[in-house]
């Protein structure tokens, strides 16, 4: 799911608040912001979410290039966020119930199909738990949003290379994990 | 990040997870367990809050690209600022040149050629450089040779806030034209020379002739600092007050003192050969003050109140105590100044009789001394034994003797409006050295109190019998003689 070529008008519009385009941007961005925050265990995800996109909105006007830097940049600012919010954990510990498990609490629905969607859950949960802090960004970054090497360097402050190099780690960590998945 | 390493990056981790079907399945679980949108509701809050939060920043910012705005902005702000700064530049600099030069002007710098030839083009002269003589003219004003006498007096009188004093002195010098002594005398004094060593120099000769301890220069500084005279450093303890009496104020000076206060084993013999000799005061009790008559260095006075008018040194009388100003002080047979000659030196308060003497000092008597006129009758012997007590000790409750009883005081005839003008001569109307060991009076005091008593008597006496002052002295002392011409003659 991409803007493609409409993506100049759609941010010229962003940027004089059209609603149209904020909606557009909106519906591309959100649900792969809210996947990374959520697999990186943040305790708010949708309110980091909603805190994420106020913030572009404040820094549009600074933002120059196409749909692939907007991209990188939109996860630029919600892994900062993350950062920011697990620096005040940090400093005010506090232990809040996954938005998962409240979910899956709730009564109704196939049985079936909760079931597996619960078993494949947490095994993903597993693996990543299984992963570097590092490892696990560079992967999400990658997985979720579609981001380059060099994209993921640039939202973690890192060199292309070394990201590289963490990214080979990681995938041979989950392909341990996955084997061992399988085994059991 | 060019497009070639993009497409390797995504080859890689898609041949990497194509490689391996079981990290091509993790990747697609992993973007459907987690690539979800949030619920309906939540969706829409927060479409809501950032379409709002566009508007405003929309609506504060300007409607034109950053690209648009990042090219105008340079064009127009950069051309203005230096172009400001240049004007503002330019202007401080001219204006720092011109405060510049008028500061040089005005400080009587003389301009180069190059600077005056603009200014003169546009018709401006710089202020004060013309003027650059008058004005070096004005600091060097007043030359020290024309610093006047007063120049040194004011400053000392305002000082001690008795401006009269300066006043007096000033108009005084200035009437009599004999400033240039007195400038001669004081001009050079050092404001750390203390008054009385300043006096000593810069006083006249004329003042001691009449025997003063000391002139009146110093006299007026002291009594202009404000400190009460029986409380000066200078003198001694106020003697202890009786009950009927008052301690003057400057009675207890000892630079007023005759020569009488000396020491018991130590008699000077008169001192014809000091041509220096300071005041009384600065003597020692042991020390023996010689007449006055024999100074050799002071010369005579001039004669009638023109001299006591006009005396520089003397302040006006309003500097001075009640005391000093009496007019009984005309009367004072024993001071009163002959017209010339030496004898009337003997005149002085530091030759008064030696009737105030203590008992361990001698002094001869005054029928002794060829300067005072001396009676034939046993009568002027009362005041001058020692262990008699002169008429000056008595209190105000006791008796003050006749004047007919007093033959040892001549009244001269002449000279008394110099001596009613010289208030260091004035004595206090009352004794305070009575309370001093029963009738051991101090002598200076016991005179000044005697003769002022002497002299209010015999006034009192004139103005009751309706009689001339010189009938009652003659009345008084029968045996003194009294010349026409004011000279006493010496016994």
């Amino acid at each position: 799911l991409s803007i493609g070529d409409g993506f100049a008008r759609v941010l010229d519009g962003a940027r004089i608040g059209k609603r149209w385009a904020w909606e557009a941007i909106y519906l591309d961005l959100s649900p792969v912001v809210l996947g990374y925050l959520t697999a990186q265990r943040a305790p708010e995800p949708n309110d980091l979410t909603g805190e994420v996109f106020l913030q572009v909105v404040r820094d549009l006007a600074r933002f120059e290039g196409g749909e692939s830097q907007f991209r990188a940049w939109v996860f630029a600012i919600a892994h900062n966020r993350l950062v920011d919010q697990r620096r005040r954990m940090r400093s005010r510990p506090a232990e809040p119930v996954e938005v998962e498990e409240i979910e899956h609490r709730q009564v109704g629905g196939n049985v079936e199909d909760e079931a597996l969607s619960r078993i494949g859950e947490q095994r993903v949960r597993q693996i990543l738990a299984g992963l570097t802090q590092d490892q696990r960004s560079v992967l999400l970054l990658r997985i979720l949003g579609d981001l380059t090497a060099e994209q993921v360097a640039a939202v973690l402050g890192r060199t292309p290379g070394a990201v590289r190099a963490v990214e080979r780690r990681g995938l041979a960590t989950l392909k341990r994990q996955l084997s061992k998945a399988e085994v059991t | 990040v060019s497009d070639h390493d993009t497409n390797r990056d995504e080859m890689a981790l898609n041949e990497f997870t194509e490689a391996d079907e079981e990290l091509a399945r993790f990747a697609d679980e992993v973007r459907t367990l987690y690539a979800k949108r949030a619920g309906e509701p939540i969706e829409q809050a927060q479409l809501d809050a950032i379409v709002e939060a566009a508007e405003d920043t929309a609506a504060q910012r300007p409607r034109r690209t950053p690209l648009a705005r990042q090219r105008e902005a340079p064009t127009k702000r950069r051309p203005a600022l230096p172009r400001k700064r240049l004007v503002l530049l330019v202007a401080s600099a001219a204006l720092g040149v011109a405060l510049l030069v008028a500061g040089l002007a005005a400080a009587g710098v003389s301009l180069p050629g190059s600077v005056h030839a603009p200014l003169d083009r546009l018709g401006i002269q710089p202020p004060d450089e013309a003027n650059a003589d008058s004005i070096s003219g004005e600091i060097d004003f007043p030359r020290p040779d024309r610093r006047g006498y007063c120049s040194f007096g004011r400053p000392i009188a305002a000082a001690a806030n008795v401006e009269g004093t300066a006043v007096g002195l000033c108009s005084s010098e200035d009437a009599n034209g004999g400033g240039e002594e007195a400038r001669s005398g004081s001009t050079g004094r050092s404001l750390s020379q203390s008054p009385l060593e300043s006096a000593r120099r810069s006083a006249p000769p004329r003042e001691q002739a009449f025997g003063d301890p000391r002139s009146p220069l110093p006299k007026q500084l002291d009594q202009g600092q404000g400190t009460p005279p029986s409380n000066r450093p200078d003198q001694g303890p106020p003697a202890a007050k009786g009950p009927g009496q008052q301690t003057p104020p400057a009675d207890n000076r000892p630079d007023q003192g005759p020569p009488a206060a000396k020491g018991p084993g130590r008699q000077t013999p008169p001192a014809d050969n000091g041509p220096d000799q300071g005041p009384p005061a600065a003597k020692g009790p042991d020390q023996q003050t010689p007449p006055a008559a024999n100074r050799p260095n002071q010369a005579p006075p001039p004669t009638g109140a023109f001299h006591a008018a006009n005396r520089p040194d003397q302040g006006p009388p309003a500097l001075h105590g009640p005391h000093h100003q009496t007019p009984l002080a005309a009367n004072r047979p024993d001071q009163g100044p002959p017209p010339t000659g030496a004898s009337h030196a003997a005149n002085g308060p530091d030759q008064a009789p030696s009737a105030a003497q203590g008992p361990d000092q001698q002094t001869p008597p005054a029928a002794n001394r060829s300067d005072q006129a001396l009676p034939p009758t046993g009568a002027s012997q009362a005041g001058n034994g020692p262990d008699q007590r002169p008429p000056a000790a008595q209190g105000p409750d006791q008796q003050t003797p006749p004047a007919e009883n007093r033959p040892d005081q001549g009244l001269p005839p002449t000279g008394a409006s110099q001596a009613a003008n010289r208030p260091d001569q004035a004595l206090p109307p009352t004794g305070a050295s009575q309370s001093q060991s029963g009738g051991q009076i101090a002598p200076q005091r016991s005179q000044q109190i005697g003769q002022q008593q002497l002299d209010a008597a015999q006034t009192d006496a004139a103005q009751t019998l309706g009689h001339d002052q010189s009938q009652v002295t003659q009345i008084a002392h029968p045996s003194s003689s009294v010349p026409p011409n004011g000279q006493e003659t010496s016994g």
